[in-house]
């Protein structure tokens, strides 16, 4: 293999990574202003709908989505059960996410 | 090592190569305010289904759990349980300490009685609840 073939190969890894990077810190941003937003002015069902949108959409992200809604497991247990408690709350959030 | 080991190596560890675990618990958990939903649209009372879920809350259930456990008890509504005994038999359970699988498994089993009590020619649970007459109280 010649000295140009596996500079080009090195240049294309180093091209991949970056863009992985580059990906991956943009959607944590995105994530985090809409989690800051959502947070700002909503009310539990909001924040519980938003929740649930962004993990059915990114089931992997787990932590991070619970983190940028500001919540951990207890939290997010705690979030369940007074939405499950009122039924107003939790016939909207059924509406919501259907 | 090669050099083109090391580019494969970096790669793989790369984020485009992050899958994560998918925590399907927390999905479960997600249905808990919709099945408390569905609980109140079969019938059961708004006092009956907060009830289970204080308990359910109080004795440190996670949502996941939770969601399963009111699940069942939907069901089990649906395929005839009365309203009014809705999660009376988790409320004892819990109260004897049972917790996680010791729990599930002792609802499964609960309602495993239940549908065999409901299969035509066997006496059954629901069938002792009616009254002469075969109305129910």
């Amino acid at each position: 293999m010649t000295a140009r073939i596996r500079w080009g190969l090195t240049v294309g890894a180093v091209l991949v990574l970056a863009a992985g990077c580059t990906r991956s810190d943009a959607e944590a941003d995105d994530t985090r202003h809409t989690a800051d937003a959502t947070r700002a002015a909503s009310t539990p069902v909001d924040r519980a709908v938003a929740v649930a949108r962004a993990l059915h959409a990114n089931p992997a992200a787990t932590d991070s989505i619970l983190s940028a809604h500001g919540l951990n497991r207890a939290g997010f247990d705690a979030l369940m059960y007074d939405i499950a408690s009122d039924s107003a709350w939790a016939r909207a959030y059924a509406e919501a996410i259907r | 090592m090669p050099w083109y080991s090391m580019i494969v190596i970096v790669l793989a560890a790369s984020p485009l190569a992050q899958g994560g675990d998918p925590a399907p618990s927390i999905l479960e958990g997600l249905r808990l305010p919709t099945l408390a939903a569905e609980a109140r649209r079969a019938g059961v009372a708004e006092a009956g289904v907060r009830a289970l879920l204080d308990r359910l809350r109080r004795g440190g259930v996670p949502a996941d759990e939770a969601a399963w456990i009111v699940g069942e008890e939907v069901e089990s509504v649906r395929t005839g349980a009365p309203t009014d005994q809705f999660g009376g038999f988790v409320r004892r359970q819990l109260e004897a300490g049972l917790r996680g699988r010791d729990l599930a498994e002792a609802i499964r089993a609960e309602h495993r009685t239940r549908r065999r009590g409901d299969a035509p020619g066997r006496p059954g649970r629901e069938q002792d609840t009616l009254r002469p007459g075969g109305r129910r109280p």
